[in-house]
């Protein structure tokens, strides 16, 4: 693919991203931090676990509930503490907004559906709940948020960079496929802590699980996803080479893939 | 609803001990004594059987030539005398013993040719491991974990990491990527030994007493045994797996 | 001077014209003014009696079944995916109101998109999602539009599926579809003028015969599990039109027919598939163009070969209608004809029982039309002297087949008014749900001797022949039928009916192997069993 054709694309891609954005104004959830999440597990926060999350997470938070057991991918296990999508260092614990975050956009490409369904009361309500199902929360705390760079603009030169970091330094094509489309040749092998098949992420659908921000991309490869074979690659890159990277791989979405 | 409880009593009983206790030796049980005469365990890990045909990881050398196919040390079993490497042997109901020293040259794990070297890693807690790349192409080093805070890194050639594990507990080492795994089992006291290739082990300075002697290997699972200890003497021992 | 009298006389000439224009036009009635006429809602059971819609339409989910008998049997739970307007519950484990009732249609895909896969990809490709993307479609949309009075971009699961009424899921039913696709529905809903048996009424023909709710209430209701599998098509479209895709074009190819339409009872798909109209179809499938409607279709162009639909779904005059019985006289070969003398009990058919049709007359002043119907048919590329022939051969062929089948029910009859059939009536088990028969029916729908018959013998009567005689092939109680009797039934319910199907569907072997040849060899069977239980009876009177 010629590094012109992956700019325009790259282009299109942020121009898109960035409508969506402004269009989605009126239903972003208010951060975290304006609601009160409360520490202790209550009884609204049972209700609510109990209707809306124990069908597929399980009464027990094992992601075992009654609607799991035809579902690919697994709903998450939460006795683990293994949280995937976080702003804290990998394998640390979540923070509560990284909870109540994941709650309120949902997961694409997943069952999990933004819950802006329920008030903002009832989403911060689960999140003791989740917590009390996992001893790791007794034995640890969160470490801090990862500090994200100053974000860099894409240009022709910074994909250029990450497609090498893709190719030739970090080899993601291993697991996620040459142009992305998660088929690489460990894709098929590929297991969770759990024990489950789990598919390597398909960039060309444009979905990204984490959200679909070029700062949320980042942040899956500074943090991580816990309870996953994606490693954390903080330690192999530097703060600008997560910024190519990124670039590169939000390069490789199809727009007429991510139009449905 | 029963496990649960006993989670939350069993970890609220620990987290206590942890509070009062201060120390690394977060199973609190143990005390810290002086032992000028303890007696020394010494023995063989065996294994009668079958069992002793290496395996061979058929996944491990997936895109290695096959001359260069590496042979897996799931279950390695000696050919003299049927001794078993890699058995972890513990004392699992010791409550005061001699200190516990981390030592200050970091443990290494390695990885060549897609394997973790060594493949079994028993250390005391509070100790910082050191993880290596030896070869010439990504790795991730993939921990799964309750206490210790778990972690997954991609390591690239001549990449170290340290880590340090804080918490007794059985850790699994994996890399993702060539599916190989390694185990680093953490404890909270010194009286620990990993056997040789000989299925050898020794664990020495032990107070006198009577104790439970405790065996572990990834395929041939657990044995226990009571073993009576006498000051300054060494007691031989033998566990057989079948 | 002149000139202005002359202007002012025209104007007086042309005044009442221009009056009368002015006056039209404050009488025009702009289309979109057009008060359309108030359709009542889609009903699947119009114009049914109360009771009927009782037993059939009121979901009473799966505490009991459906039919006259609904309290002898409960369903089986998959019979609320099947007949969901009589048995459908909405799910337990995860209560979907709240999605209903916040009215929120994104979060519907998001899920399932996951969830299941499949079902949304096929919405994905289905003229629902995109009901503009084809002019031919936007015409077809723009229709709807007007009759619901709404803009329709996109189809949504949310427009089906969610009952806002009772904030739930539904399954939805022929009903739901009729909001939309009337005519269709309309034309569907034609089926009931024509009489069972036929696709709306299906379900009907499933649990009023009384073997169903008996082998049921025997402990046999799983092993229903083949009836209910087709017997369901009453209500529901995606019998031909499979969900989520819902295509108009799947619905036009044969194979659309036959998970139902084959086996033993009606070999549609085999004798149509081997005959010559199937085998050219087989080998010349990509050139047949089911984009098409019906009624656009060129034979020898679009069509090499007639399909299933194209015959039977043609109404008469060049128009084609929504449902595929209208034209038919047979009526699947299981009605005898009342254009034959008959020996046996037959010719007293139907026993004065209302819920039986009557015997067809195949010369009747419908039936003629009908079979000039299928002429102009057949005129697409046949001759009509040789498609009369063809048809009048059939009829023939079926006169032969009753006749036959007349004859082995008279060796029976005759049996039993001998007292000879064995194990007879008194000593075996009654027929199915006599019981049930004299609580649930009375002599409105079974006449009065046939009622009264029930009442005083308790069901401890055989029964041959035609529909209710039918029993022994779907249940079996203790020595009842007897072998001769179910060795009857086979001849007219297996081979009769599948000598029919080969010949309507011009299929020689069929017509021959599967039809004329076990017939005949069947009634030897029941000649020689009758000898046998006459000569035993004599042996034991000696």
């Amino acid at each position: 693919m010629k590094p012109k054709g992956l700019f325009y694309k790259f282009g299109f891609l942020s121009a898109a991203v960035f409508s969506c954005a402004v269009m989605s104004v009126n239903m972003r959830p208010t951060t975290a931090s304006a609601i009160e999440i409360p520490t202790e597990v209550t009884e609204e926060g049972k209700n609510v676990y109990k209707k809306y999350c124990s069908p597929c997470h399980g009464e027990e938070g094992g992601g075992d509930g009654p609607l799991s057991r035809s579902m690919i991918p697994k709903p998450r296990d939460f006795t683990r503490g293994a949280y995937k999508f976080r702003s804290t260092p990998s394998g640390s614990l979540p923070t509560d907004e990284d909870i109540f975050r994941t709650i309120s956009y949902g997961v694409p490409n997943s069952t999990m559906i933004p819950w802006d369904i329920l008030t903002e009361e009832q989403r911060a309500s689960v999140i003791p709940v989740l917590k009390s199902f996992s001893e790791a929360f007794e034995y640890r705390e969160p470490d801090a948020p990862v500090e994200v760079g100053l974000p860099l603009r894409p240009t022709e030169r910074t994909i250029l960079e990450g497609k090498k970091i893709y190719e030739e330094k970090l080899e993601c094509w291993k697991c996620h496929g040459v142009e992305g489309r998660g088929d690489g040749p460990s894709a098929a092998e590929q297991e969770d802590d759990f024990g489950f098949p789990i598919k390597p992420f398909d960039f060309t659908t444009g979905k990204f699980k984490g959200g679909n921000s070029p700062t949320d991309v980042y942040l899956r490869f500074t943090t991580g996803l816990n309870g996953t074979p994606m490693p954390s690659f903080a330690k192999e890159l530097s703060d600008e080479e997560r910024w190519y990277l990124t670039h590169y791989v939000m390069s490789l979405v199809q727009p007429e893939e991510c139009e449905e | 609803m029963k496990r649960t409880l006993l989670l939350y009593i069993l970890s609220w009983f620990l987290l206590c001990n942890v509070l009062s206790s201060k120390g690394l030796f977060a199973n609190g049980l143990y005390t810290e004594i002086e032992v000028p005469d303890g007696g020394c365990v010494a023995g063989y890990v065996k294994c009668t059987g079958n069992a002793g045909a290496p395996s061979i990881d058929l996944y491990a050398g997936w895109e290695l030539p096959r001359a260069s196919q590496v042979i897996s040390e799931k279950l390695t079993v000696n050919k003299v005398n049927n001794g078993v490497k890699n058995v972890i042997v513990s004392i699992s109901d010791i409550e005061k013993g001699k200190k516990g020293v981390v030592p200050q040259i970091h443990p290494v794990i390695d990885q060549q040719r897609s394997v973790f070297i060594p493949r079994v890693t028993a250390i005391l807690a509070g100790t910082t491991v050191d993880l290596l790349n030896g070869d010439e192409e990504m790795h991730n080093v993939h921990t799964t974990s309750m206490r210790n805070q778990p972690f997954n890194f991609g390591m690239a050639y001549k990449q170290r990491i340290s880590k340090k594990f804080d918490f007794p507990e059985t850790v699994k080492l994996s890399c993702d990527i060539h599916k190989e795994y390694a185990w680093i089992v953490v404890f909270g006291n010194p009286y620990f030994d990993v056997t040789d290739r000989n299925g050898y082990f020794e664990i020495c300075d032990i107070p006198e007493g009577t104790y439970k002697f405790r065996v572990w290997h990834e395929e041939l699972g657990k044995r226990e045994k009571e073993v009576m200890v006498r000051a300054k003497k060494i007691e031989n021992i033998e566990f057989v797996y079948e | 001077m002149k000139k202005i009298l002359l202007g002012m006389a025209a104007l007086a000439v042309m005044l009442p014209a221009t009056m009368e224009w002015a006056l039209r036009q404050s009488n025009v009635v702009w289309a979109t003014e057009q008060t359309t006429e108030e359709l009542p809602p889609p009903d699947l059971y119009k114009d049914t009696p109360d009771w009927y819609r009782a037993v059939y339409k009121d979901n009473v989910g799966l505490s009991e079944g459906a039919g006259p008998f609904s309290k002898y049997f409960k369903p089986q739970m998959l019979d609320m995916y099947w007949q969901p307007n009589r048995h459908y519950e909405p799910m337990e484990n995860l209560d979907h109101s709240i999605f209903i009732e916040q009215e929120r249609r994104d979060l519907c895909v998001i899920c399932h998109e996951e969830a299941t896969p499949g079902i949304v990809a096929d919405w994905r490709s289905s003229g629902h999602k995109n009901p503009k993307s084809t002019p031919y479609l936007s015409s077809r949309t723009a229709l709807i539009e007007k009759n619901v009075g709404r803009v329709l971009n996109e189809v949504h699961c949310f427009d089906c599926h969610a009952d806002t009424e009772k904030k739930q899921i539904r399954m939805p039913t022929g009903e739901v579809c009729g909001g939309c696709h009337r005519q269709q529905f309309d034309e569907f809903l034609r089926e009931r003028e024509m009489g069972r048996p036929n696709h709306l009424q299906s379900w009907e023909a499933n649990t009023i015969v009384p073997w169903y709710a008996e082998a049921a209430r025997r402990g046999y209701l799983y092993g229903q599990h083949g009836c209910d599998m087709c017997h369901s098509g009453a209500e529901k479209c995606d019998v031909c039109h499979t969900r989520h895709k819902f295509s108009a074009v799947e619905g036009r190819q044969p194979e659309a027919c036959i998970t139902c339409h084959m086996g033993p009872d009606h070999p549609d798909a085999e004798s149509y598939g081997e005959s010559k109209h199937g085998v050219i179809y087989e080998k010349e499938e990509e050139h047949f163009d089911f984009t098409k409607p019906l009624v656009e279709v060129r034979p020898g162009k679009d069509y090499r070969t007639p399909t299933c639909q194209f015959c039977h779904m043609y109404e008469k005059h060049g128009r084609f209608i929504h449902n595929p019985v209208m034209k038919g006289i047979w009526r699947m070969g299981t009605i005898p004809p009342s254009n034959l003398e008959y020996t046996s009990s037959l010719k007293d058919y139907p026993y004065g029982i209302n819920l039986i049709p009557d015997k067809i007359d195949i010369y009747s002043e419908e039936n003629v039309a009908k079979r000039s119907y299928w002429l102009e048919v057949c005129a697409n590329c046949h001759s009509d002297r040789f498609a009369d022939t063809y048809l009048k051969s059939l009829d023939q062929f079926m006169f032969q087949a009753h006749t036959l089948a007349d004859q082995a029910q008279k060796i029976v009859e005759d049996l039993i008014a001998d007292g000879i059939l064995y194990p007879d009536a008194a000593n075996r088990d009654p027929y199915p749900l006599s019981d049930g028969i004299v609580n649930e029916l009375n002599a409105d729908f079974l006449g009065e001797p046939v009622y009264n018959a029930f009442k005083t013998l308790k069901g401890k009567f055989p029964v041959v022949g035609p529909i209710l005689g039918v029993y022994g092939m779907f249940l079996q109680q203790q020595d009842n039928p007897s072998h001769i009797e179910n060795e009857y039934n086979r001849l007219w319910f297996w081979y009769k009916l599948q000598g029919y199907k080969g010949t309507a569907h011009a299929q020689q072997d069929v017509s021959w192997w599967w039809g004329q040849a076990p017939m005949m060899m069947s009634m030897t069977r029941i000649q020689s069993e009758a000898a046998r239980l006459r000569r035993e009876a004599g042996l034991e009177k000696k």
